[in-house]
């Protein structure tokens, strides 16, 4: 009687998460064939949405990961020495995709050096901003000269709609991102218990919202979501826990869950990536000068490899490493990504001081090989469950 | 402009003309190529070991104001002219740096590696400069070096919030002035610096013009020195600017006499950081760069502040396209100085070059290659390794060879 409660709250559930990602595919459609009314994409979680919303304009992150024919579109313009992320990004102007054919603008806070290449690149189809994003993020110099270039922002917003952006709604779009953001880290939270009642792919598809569905609508919508997780019975057990750390994954790359969570049966409870948990641990400040607050809780989030000092972000995903109790870390950087590939050591070396296997991907999105990628994926599985992968939650944390 | 083939120019052995015309034995190439010889790694950490102040970086636009601060700058290429396929064995399995990256960050961070012990230990990088570079130099501090960062501050477009950028970016001029002595910048110290760094590229904009008239009398290699020079005066400035005064005596008399051998005029864009090879190979096609779109030969302003000089001074690189990633500068803006070094040299072509794995070069090149596509310009793409000890590849050699002779034809 237990168990059939437990499988109804389970599976209204996996209905209400269902329903989620079917809003947010909708948003998208509904984005493309909205009229009289500004479409922005940016590219970088630096970019403060908040002020997108303010604006009043249909806004989406340019997230997706595009096919091999999109990344080879993209190719005309980079040749091969960007990372497929990047090129999907170009390959989807060049291809005349609807989603992103419809924006009027796109704006780059500059991340790394790609991305802003990509921008340049970007611009032959539509007008792009790029804006300067300073690397020192501790430096107060760095968040009064992020302040202005924020409040560039804004105006140039309003030059867009015609109508100047008003801090009061700033402020109040603050306060609606500060709960998206909190509702979005206390439903990855779940995750720590013993038996996550979400998937990692379930997870990142909550993290989609973040991108492509306005504050309010998320809000509400993650709001039922995470009424229903709460209300799920946790099952008993303890599978195999895993954290995946660097390189973006992007929406729709999700070729490396589906070998380890459908295939193989372990669970990844923890994402330090940029379109994983990161952009969700700072909160910006509701009072005072909208501008600062947004400037230093941007800088606050954590940090992209490319920030200075990098020891910020290595600390970061190390601790998340232990708030998450992982048996193994899943290292991925996509093939010229240099913000993760060069810097892999530092990061690899976090995870052996915490004694975690770890193992090494460096990826792209091709599919030619993904039996060698689920070959090295399920011998790195099988040599944690026989290391211990399945002890108890509580023998592991107090270990 | 152009004749016909009447008789060929001979080279010597260091690329340079060696024909009727030819500087190659005079005083002041001799000068010239002295100067470059002492120049080299082991004499500038002797600098150091003696107790000047020697920094890695702060070559480019900032060396003015590093020069001011009684501060020698070393540029990252000098890690690279020797030893570098062992430094980059040693950043692949040391540092793990990924096979893909361009062989230019592995070469630099193995090096700096290999050096640790040595006596110059502070590093300077500019926060707009490529990722990999900026991401590299993080492994350094593991090896003691102290890692100062100007940070990132790009002018994407003309006129855009140019006094917010240059109030940001003289503040971070002040801190590396605080950094490498303790003190604010010493404007006048600095005017010093801007002056005569003026003067010297007057000299040097000169020297280009005459080669337009008398392209055969100073080789491609040795105007790359000149050009690399007026930014670190090979650490002897008198010396430096007595070369070119003699290279003006000579190319001014040179020139008096019409030039009537064949050649293709070229603007090279992009680097060639593995040395001198690639316009070794050029020359002996009959090509003459006459047109260097990587080095800047604009003048820092005097009518203003000096930071705020090397302030705008940067920006204008960065969006003339100028000074390449290491300064941040404009991918789809480069071709505008491209296009008026061909207008300004007659130039038959262009030879677009840059290092194999290196994302800007290889963007800016699409975008160039387009560009003049439709403008009929023809532009040949050439890759390359900063290892100057390797030979030519066979593709090096029959891409120019055959680019060129097209260009003949």
């Amino acid at each position: 009687m237990a168990n059939e409660a437990r499988d109804t709250t389970w599976q209204a559930a996996k209905l209400n998460l269902r329903e989620f990602a079917k809003l947010v595919d909708d948003e998208q459609q509904s984005l493309i064939d909205a009229k009289g009314t500004k479409k922005v994409g940016y590219i970088c979680n630096y970019t403060p949405v908040e002020l997108l919303n303010a604006a009043g304009v249909r806004h989406s992150r340019l997230v997706k990961t595009g096919s091999p024919k999109t990344v080879s579109a993209g190719e005309l313009y980079t040749q091969s020495v960007f990372c497929d992320f990047t090129k999907s990004c170009i390959g989807f102007f060049q291809e005349d995709d609807p989603f992103y054919k419809s924006f009027d603008k796109v704006y780059n806070f500059h991340s790394c050096s790609t991305m802003k290449r990509a921008s340049e690149v970007i611009e032959q189809f539509v007008p792009v901003k790029l804006l300067n994003l300073p690397k020192l993020r501790s430096s107060q110099d760095a968040r009064n000269f992020f302040r202005e270039e924020i409040i560039n922002f804004k105006d140039d917003l309003g030059e867009l709609t015609g109508t100047r952006v008003q801090d009061e709604e700033v402020r109040r779009q603050i306060t609606i991102y500060n709960r998206a953001r909190a509702l979005l880290k206390q439903i990855s939270e779940l995750r720590k218990g013993p038996y996550p009642v979400i998937s990692g792919a379930e997870f990142l598809d909550l993290v989609r919202g973040y991108y492509y569905l306005p504050g309010e609508k998320l809000v509400q919508a993650l709001e039922q979501v995470q009424r229903h997780l709460e209300g799920i019975p946790v099952p008993p057990g303890r599978p195999l826990r895993l954290m995946i750390s660097g390189s973006i994954m992007a929406d729709g790359d999700r070729r490396l869950l589906n070998i380890l969570e459908n295939e193989l049966g372990a669970r990844v409870v923890i994402e330090d990536h940029c379109a994983g948990v990161r952009p969700f641990y700072h909160r910006v400040a509701e009072a005072g000068d909208p501008y600062r607050a947004l400037a230093n809780g941007y800088l606050d989030q954590a940090p992209c490899a490319r920030m200075k000092p990098l020891e910020d972000g290595v600390t970061f995903s190390g601790k998340l490493a232990r708030e998450y109790s992982v048996d193994g870390v899943v290292y991925v950087y996509l093939k010229f990504c240099a913000c993760y590939g060069v810097s892999k050591k530092e990061f690899i070396s976090e995870f052996q001081k915490q004694d975690l296997p770890i193992l090494e991907i460096s990826s792209d999105y091709s599919e030619s090989d993904y039996g060698q990628l689920k070959t090295r994926i399920e011998a790195f599985v099988e040599v944690l469950n026989e290391r211990g992968g399945t002890i108890s939650h509580e023998q592991y944390v107090n270990a | 402009m152009l004749r016909p083939a009447t008789e060929t120019s001979p080279r010597d052995d260091a690329g340079k003309s060696t024909g009727p015309h030819s500087a190659a034995g005079s005083d002041a190439v001799k000068a010239l190529a002295e100067l470059q010889k002492e120049y080299s790694l082991e004499r500038i950490e002797s600098w150091a070991r003696e107790g000047r102040s020697v920094i890695w970086g702060g070559n480019s636009w900032e060396a003015p104001l590093i020069l001011s601060c009684d501060t020698t700058p070393v540029g990252f290429a000098e890690l690279w002219k020797e030893d570098s396929l062992h430094a980059e064995s040693v950043a692949e399995s040391y540092h793990q740096i990924p096979g893909e990256f361009c062989s230019m960050i592995k070469a630099m961070i193995g090096r700096l590696h290999l050096r640790k012990d040595n006596a110059i230990k502070r590093i300077l990088f500019f926060g707009s400069i490529c990722e990999p570079i900026s991401m590299v130099l993080d492994h350094a501090r593991h090896d003691g070096y102290d890692v100062h960062c100007i940070d990132a501050a790009t002018a994407f477009k003309e006129g855009e919030r140019r006094t917010e950028l240059v109030a940001f970016l003289i503040n971070e001029l002040q801190k590396v002035a605080l950094w490498l002595t303790g003190k604010p910048v010493d404007e006048d110290r600095l005017s010093e610096e801007l002056k005569f760094k003026n003067k010297m590229v007057r000299k040097v904009r000169r020297i280009l013009d005459l080669r337009l008239k008398t392209p055969f009398y100073l080789g491609s290699t040795a105007t790359s020195q000149v050009l690399l020079g007026s930014t670190h005066y090979f650490g002897q400035r008198e010396r430096y600017e007595q070369v070119l005064d003699q290279l003006l005596v000579d190319l001014e008399a040179a020139s008096a006499k019409p030039e009537k051998r064949f050649f293709i005029p070229l603007v090279l864009a992009g680097g060639v950081a593995g040395g001198p090879k690639l316009l070794k190979i050029i020359e002996e096609a009959n090509g003459v760069v006459l047109g260097w779109v990587i080095h800047s030969t604009s003048d820092f302003r005097e009518d203003i502040s000096p930071l705020e000089a090397v302030a705008h001074y940067l920006f204008d690189a960065q969006l003339k396209g100028e000074l390449g990633e290491g300064a941040g500068a404009s991918a789809t803006l480069r071709r505008r100085r491209v296009e008026e070094l061909v207008d300004k040299t007659n130039a038959r072509g262009i030879i677009s070059s840059f290092v194999t794995g290196c994302p800007y070069g290889s963007v800016v090149q699409g975008l160039e290659r387009q560009y003049f596509k439709k403008k009929g310009v023809p532009l040949v793409g050439l890759e390359h390794s900063v290892h100057a000890q390797e030979p030519p590849t066979e593709e090096q050699v029959t891409r120019i060879k055959a680019f060129i002779e097209m260009l003949a034809e």
